[in-house]
């Protein structure tokens, strides 16, 4: 596949098979349930992502932060471990290895300010975070070059001739994508080509010469209905509500982009498993839904670390 | 919490000297030491034998060793040569066998690699006085650019290719080392010129970065290998400039020497060989120079080598301008390859001599205690292996080969 030229040095297997990573996780599921994982993740993902925000680094650098992240709780249960610590610490090597290398002292400083507003103190200094990036290298088996679906998304997107403005969204629906488990368990071209599918698809297809697809995604149509989101909401929400109205608008914006191809077709000869598609896109409608609840469950997340973590 | 963590690590850890037994020191630099090891584990070959295994281990320093307030973390460098080399994996790029912590260094374990170019070179122009045999230039630069079209199709570049940092196993196979600068430029980077500098060892340098290009590209890397082809041929370095220091300002200088050595015998750039030449920063600091000839055909005829393919090939890797430069791709399937002698990936094939052994100081076995001030190996090279960077990095021999400046 052309799109296969972006990971060619992808030598050592760092994903996993569902089982796999439930393996993994026996221990922390000793203390918590699958869905307070879940609120865990995200609660981290979040922590990291507020980190780069405040550090002013590219997105590219949080999402390779939040992987070593995740491969670091594959190997590691968090009740052993500091999270917020293993947190900083991916962040200050992520910076490092994505070639925006910030000092030691201006992460650690970051974090605190953070970690200060959520009612938490981060009272790591400088050896502290030195010593647990060498236990981080070890950790990832000194494999430090991630692949992200960013790059996959834009060439998939310009073979498909996709409009700006679902690219846009789909890149949205990537980095919410660093908030699931996704990243352990599929390659990034197919992370991509579902983020593809989440934006295009479920807006019917129809602006890309296919009628049919709705039935593809049949499956969804209930959980989409009941979605809302941060991050790419109002992407998803307005697929969900064209996909509702999509008999109607059928034909309104055929012409807008003369070089579309047949989304369906596309998707077949891409030469990705649909299946994992579905699921990748199933995953990421059910991080909306828990996501969506997050403001309620600042009090929530608090339980459930100390009961993970105590 | 974190305490049993470290238990749980520093109890799976395995500590340097229970799996190697150093043999002795090869050389250092500014980046730390490089030394000589077996494995003390030996492996059954297939016929029956005990195998021993050899290594060279490259211990970073720390940054700012022994204060542990001050430490930050892993180098910049050793980042990149421990990313880098963690992925790739081809015949012509020497391989990482693992990489150890220990007492907050990085021990990175090579394979090992008996000889380097620059030492051959030496051995050519200091011992045996003659030149080296086509057969294993060719077979050197074959495996070299196989190499280097590796790295560009895998999107990194490696960016201080010379002549001590391509290392030769006793079986003839080229070996490129020293990643620790090299860069992956697939992805979304900042201009690949920020917070490092100029790089590439000043002889090496192409005429666009020479002429303040800010980008480095697989041009730059072709360029490199284009004069270490000739260094091959000459035994000496083509354009053997002398750089200009930066200022107080730290402002970078104008490289007038250099440019007047690779005009020397290229002749100075028209804008017909590169069109694009105006838009080069420091184009206006050319009307400075008068006009030169271009000799590359007499230096070449003035070599051991007849071959006019090889020339069509040393002059297509120096061409000035950087878009019609040969790729490594284009480079290995040029003509001069199908010729007689064809060449072989091992390059020592029938050779009846055998180069001197890389020099290792058995006495500096210790890889805790620093080497004697003065047992830094003469004449040895190869980063990967020694290096030829930094102020302990080599010796007279090498006719004073200028440390690359890094950042």
């Amino acid at each position: 596949m052309f799109m296969l030229i972006f990971m060619p040095l992808f030598r050592t297997n760092w994903l996993l098979s569902r089982q796999a990573l439930a393996e993994c996780r026996k221990i922390d599921r000793q203390y918590v349930t699958e869905e307070e994982l879940m609120r865990v993740n995200i609660w981290f993902a979040q922590i990291i992502t507020d980190l780069g925000r405040s550090l002013q680094v590219r997105q590219v650098i949080v999402a390779t932060a939040i992987t070593y992240f995740k491969r670091f709780y594959t190997k590691n249960s968090f009740r052993n471990t500091e999270p917020n610590l293993v947190a900083a610490t991916c962040m200050y090597l992520a910076c490092k290895i994505e070639e925006s290398p910030q000092h030691i002292k201006a992460v650690i400083t970051d974090m605190k300010t953070i970690m200060q507003e959520k009612g938490e103190p981060f009272s790591y200094d400088n050896p502290k975070v030195a010593e647990m990036e060498f236990y981080l290298l070890e950790e990832l088996n000194f494999n430090m070059i991630v692949y992200h679906p960013y790059r996959s998304l834009m060439t998939l997107a310009q073979d498909l001739g996709t409009k700006n403005e679902d690219v846009h969204w789909a890149w949205y629906v990537i980095n919410d994508s660093y908030r699931t488990d996704m990243c352990l368990l599929y390659p990034p071209h197919v992370i991509a080509a579902a983020a593809l599918y989440l934006q295009i698809a479920l807006k019917g297809g129809a602006q890309y010469g296919d009628y049919s697809l709705t039935s593809m995604n049949t499956a969804n149509n209930s959980s989409v209905a009941g979605v809302t989101t941060r991050g790419a909401k109002r992407g998803a929400a307005a697929a969900a509500s064209n996909n509702n109205n999509n008999n109607n608008n059928i034909n309104t914006s055929v012409n807008e982009t003369p070089k579309v191809k047949d989304i369906r077709l596309w998707f077949a000869q891409l030469n990705v498993d649909l299946e994992q598609i579905i699921d990748i896109v199933q995953e990421i409608i059910s991080l909306y839904k828990l996501w969506s609840e997050e403001d309620k469950q600042n009090e929530k997340i608090r339980d459930i670390l100390n009961k993970l973590l105590k | 919490m974190l305490a049993e963590f470290r238990t749980k690590r520093e109890t799976e850890r395995i500590r340097v000297e229970e799996k190697y037994q150093v043999i002795g020191f090869i050389s250092s630099g500014t980046y730390g030491r490089v030394y000589k090891a077996r494995a003390k584990k030996t492996v059954k070959s297939a016929d029956g034998e005990e195998k021993e295994l050899v290594y060279a281990i490259k211990k970073f320093k720390p940054d700012k060793e022994g204060d542990i307030h001050t430490y930050t973390g892993i180098s910049q460098s050793a980042c990149r040569e421990i990313s880098l080399c963690r992925e790739l994996q081809h015949q012509n790029i020497i391989s990482l066998q693992e990489v150890l912590l220990e007492d907050n260094s990085i021990h990175m374990v090579f394979e090992y690699a008996e000889h380097d170019f620059l030492q051959i070179i030496h051995h050519h122009s200091q011992n045996e006085r003659k030149p080296i045999p086509e057969f294993t230039i060719k077979s050197f630069l074959w495996q070299l650019l196989n190499g280097v079209a590796y790295l560009h199709a895998n999107w990194v570049l490696h960016r201080d290719l010379k002549p001590a940092n391509i290392l030769v196993t006793a079986d003839g196979v080229v070996k490129i080392g020293d990643l620790g600068l090299a860069r992956i430029y697939e992805r979304p980077l900042q201009p690949l010129f920020n917070g490092d500098k100029v790089v590439v060892t000043i002889w090496y340098r192409a005429p666009e970065l020479l002429l303040g290009s800010r980008h480095y590209t697989k041009a730059i890397d072709i360029w490199a290998v284009g004069c270490i082809f000739a260094e091959l041929l000459t035994l000496r370095p083509i354009f053997k400039g002398e750089e200009a220091k930066m200022d107080n300002k730290k402002n970078v200088p104008f490289q007038k020497n250099q440019l007047t050595k690779i005009f020397d015998v290229l002749g100075k750039p028209t804008k017909e060989q590169w069109p694009t030449i105006d838009q080069q920063p420091e184009y206006h600091n050319l009307s400075s120079f008068r006009s030169y000839p271009n000799r590359l055909r007499e230096f070449y005829n003035s070599c051991s080598s007849n071959s006019d393919a090889g020339f069509g090939l040393l002059s297509e890797m120096l061409e000035y301008d950087p878009v019609r430069r040969i790729t490594a791709e284009g480079a290995l399937h040029h003509p001069y390859f199908d010729e007689d002698p064809k060449p072989s990936m091992d390059s020592f094939e029938g050779q009846r001599f055998q180069y001197p052994l890389r020099v290792v100081k058995s006495e500096d076995n210790d890889m805790k205690v620093p080497p004697a001030a003065n047992s830094t190996v003469q004449g040895q090279a190869g980063a990967t292996h020694g290096g030829t960077r930094g102020k302990h990095g080599h010796s007279g021999k090498d006719e004073g080969r200028p440390p690359k400046r890094r950042v």
